[in-house]
């Protein structure tokens, strides 16, 4: 059944999932209404939303949300199951490449607060493990480990330290004294080659000099073997080889999603949903899968409608390009009442979206990969990337969204709004929201209001 | 001659001396431009002092923490290639994070000569490495230097002069957290009114963070390996994985030391350290303050002494 684009609160997603289940709606295994998010799951924060109304959507929301559920079922099953920090999306592809093995991340409790819009109590417990909110929101990760009442807790932890932001290596380390131990690999902060150094170029553009990838290699080569020590199973080439295979194929996916969502107009997916979809690419949601069939959906409907020349929001909205992503889900949301749209995006996970190289050893290809994430290089050197971007997809504004408390962002708004300025010359606005932005919203909405009139104005000029 | 500013432990000035170019141990002051939101007061301060220093400065920092990592960024908007990042592994368990270190002080002797200075000849890495050595364990004695030395925090020297001084008994107490900044010598009056007196400075760049004394042989065979052994397998800092050289370091010297208390000084938006305390009340094994810093007026006199006082007072009340 199809319908028009539209974002709909959860009360009106109700009628429509009645509407879809009596035109015979077909759902794997974790589908059902959004509503039971909120009764049984208390994501309480389903009900501030506004959510795409496309079938595919809802399969989109019902993997995330479903997550917790998959884990603890792959854990009933005795499959092995790897706590993986801060990488965002190298220890995944090589987690998934073993059979009866899922890997996720932990961080990703940093959402919980807000989904469950603190009625879990996760910051407040880690305020009483001495992390407080002097701390990035991904706090939430410690508390949900010691309290057992979200993810199953992993049978190894792998974090990645060296060029990371000072939040997770310090909570980490908490972690691993709080009696989960932690294995560590490093990934340090990525450099420019000196004049007579050897390089190699990274996927995304960089260029690196051979020793660090050599390095990375290395320390890779460490996590493979660990990983073969908890699961019993020998992680070879071939296997690592399938497993970039398969991660190149949502990575495929999802840069289709993007050029397509991006570039259309009207914005033919909301952004919510989007932020969503690329997210998935970092350790495909626990079910690799789904996650090419809940990107398959959302590709076709966004092919749908830019046929149709449909989007949920009218054409013309400022065209923006986000920065980080946030910690209160809602503030997508408020971007497109605000008269926005989003055309462009680093979440912190721009290496993930790359596709790996196949044409050579896969443990090089891996370490690559890994020093391609925009952060373990410089603020300019991810500023320069974000300008090609945005310059790719036409952007008329840059929002740099701040989490509150991560040790970048004290200064790597100012140097990425700084050259992205003096590049394309358009607006970069700073925003900064806690899990729960409802206190804030006359404000953030002010904030947001003034960047598209501006566009606008500019337009006219 | 270039000075080259620094400000962290794992950054040996006998490299850079053997250059012959000079080290200092950079002490930073704010430039009254405002606080960055969010940023380390004392990175901040590096990024303030080492942006307004003269051309006669380079200056070396590391990756050892992500907001100095990013600070380095900020700072090269200006001063170009005068600074360089040195990569400091977090793993310290591994013969790869140790190789790593090494090569990276052979890029930084890369940069030195790139900057006048000239690769070390035989035996000059050797006699300055004997030099310091001499010069560090003299300080470990209670020697005072007549002047700031290259090889650690100036402030650490300072502290320890003033401490010695001002010693009339009382509570032993160590302190323990990020590098001292010039402002923070009033911590000594502070404590010495309240009936304290500071017996292990376990500051970043003071005594904690000196390294292990050479082994004349091992000099003698290969002065580079000898120099990376002695920092790099055993100065115990904050952003090492896993964290329990720091740990087992401190329990050592509060034991040897015989402090009553630890007083932990760390910089507002400090992860690495403010995360820590948890742990430090666990492995201590003393009555820890936490105390979190602000810029140059560090949170308030009156706040601060007020909670001294109330640590010695409840640790003179305890039997000893």
């Amino acid at each position: 059944m199809k319908d028009k684009a539209a974002q709909l609160t959860l009360d009106e997603w109700d009628i429509r999932y009645r509407e879809l289940c009596r035109h015979g709606l077909r759902e794997p295994d974790y589908g059902g209404s959004l509503r039971r998010h909120v009764d049984e799951g208390g994501d309480r924060r389903l009900l501030r939303l506004r959510m795409d109304n496309s079938e595919a959507a809802l399969r989109l929301w019902n993997l995330l949300l479903s997550e917790e559920d998959r884990l603890h079922r792959a854990r009933a099953e005795g499959k092995y199951l790897v706590g993986t920090m801060k990488d965002l999306g190298t220890v995944p592809v090589m987690a998934y490449a073993l059979d009866d093995t899922v890997a996720f991340y932990p961080d990703g409790a940093w959402w919980t607060p807000c989904l469950m819009e603190h009625t879990e109590g996760l910051l407040a417990l880690a305020d009483q493990l001495g992390v407080d909110d002097s701390f990035c929101p991904v706090r939430a990760m410690l508390a949900a480990f010691v309290n057992g009442n979200h993810f199953p807790i992993p049978d190894t932890v792998v974090c990645s330290v060296g060029a990371t932001c000072d939040d997770m290596s310090a909570i980490a380390q908490r972690l691993d004294e709080l009696g989960f131990p932690v294995f560590w690999w490093e990934i340090p902060h990525r450099r420019v080659a000196d004049a007579d150094e050897p390089s190699v170029e990274l996927p995304g553009g960089s260029r690196v000099p051979v020793a660090q990838v050599d390095f990375v290699r290395g320390e890779l080569n460490r996590v493979r073997r660990h990983l073969e020590t908890g699961t019993g199973q020998s992680l070879d080439d071939a296997r690592l080889a399938a497993g970039i295979r398969r991660a190149n194929q949502v990575r495929r996916l999802l840069g289709q999603l993007r050029r397509f969502a991006y570039l259309g107009d009207p914005s033919p997916m909301p952004a919510l949903e989007m932020m969503i979809a690329e997210i998935l690419s970092i350790h495909f949601c626990s079910d690799w899968a789904e996650t090419v069939a809940v990107v398959e959906d959302l590709l076709a409907e966004v092919r749908r409608r830019l046929i149709a020349n449909e989007g949920s929001r009218p054409a013309g909205a400022a065209r923006v390009y986000w920065i980080n992503p946030p910690a209160d889900l809602r503030l997508m949301n408020l971007l497109e009442e605000a008269g926005g749209r989003l055309c462009g995006t680093d979440y912190m996970i721009a290496h993930a979206l790359d596709p790996i190289p196949e044409d050579m050893p896969p443990l090089e290809a891996l370490a690559r990969m890994a020093l391609a994430d925009p952060m373990v290089g410089s603020s300019a050197e991810r500023a320069d990337r974000i300008a090609r971007e945005a310059a790719r997809f036409d952007a008329e504004a840059v929002i740099v969204s701040r989490i509150s408390g991560a040790s970048h962002c004290a200064t790597e708004g100012l140097a990425i709004g700084r050259i992205v300025e003096r590049r394309l010359g358009i607006p970069v606005l700073d925003l900064e929201v806690p899990p729960v932005l409802d206190a804030m919203e006359p404000t953030i909405r002010t904030r947001l209001e003034a960047l598209v009139e501006t566009v606008r104005s500019g337009r006219r000029a | 001659m270039k000075t080259v500013a620094y400000c962290h432990p794992l950054v040996p000035s006998e490299w850079i001396e053997a250059h012959g170019l000079r080290a200092r141990w950079t002490v930073p002051r704010h430039s009254g431009a405002g606080a960055i939101c969010g940023m380390c007061p004392y990175a901040q301060a590096v990024v303030d002092t080492l942006a307004g220093a003269g051309e006669e400065t380079i200056a070396v920092l590391t990756t050892a923490c992500d907001q100095m990592r990013h600070g380095a960024g900020l700072l090269a908007e200006g001063l170009g290639d005068r600074v360089f990042l040195l990569n400091v592994p977090s793993t310290w368990q591994s013969p790869a994070s140790r190789a790593y270190y090494t090569e990276e002080l052979q890029r930084l002797g890369r940069w030195l000569v790139g900057w006048g200075g000239r690769r070390p000849a035989a035996g000059q890495l050797a006699q300055v490495m004997a030099d310091h050595d001499r010069a560090r364990n003299a300080f470990r004695h209670g020697q005072i230097p007549d002047e700031p030395p290259s090889w650690c925090n100036p402030v650490a020297v300072r502290l320890a002069a003033e401490a010695k001084r001002a010693d009339r008994g009382g509570v032993a107490l160590g302190i323990v957290g990020g590098p001292l900044m010039e402002h923070d010598l009033a911590i000594v009056e502070w404590i010495n009114a309240a009936g304290g007196r500071i017996v292990l400075d376990a500051t970043c760049g003071g005594y904690r963070t000196l390294p292990e004394r050479f082994d004349p042989s091992a000099i003698e065979r290969d002065a580079l390996a000898e120099l990376i052994r002695a920092y790099f397998d055993h100065v115990p800092t904050i952003h090492q994985r896993p964290g329990s050289r720091l740990h087992d370091w401190l329990a050592n010297a509060i034991r040897e030391h015989r402090a009553e208390g630890l007083l932990c000084l760390r910089y507002v938006w400090c992860d690495l350290w403010h995360a820590e305390v948890a742990r430090l009340k666990e492995t201590a094994g003393v009555t820890i303050l936490d105390m979190d810093l602000g810029d140059e007026d560090r949170g308030g006199e009156g706040r601060v002494v007020a909670r001294l006082e109330a640590m010695i007072e409840s640790l003179r009340k305890q039997p000893r």
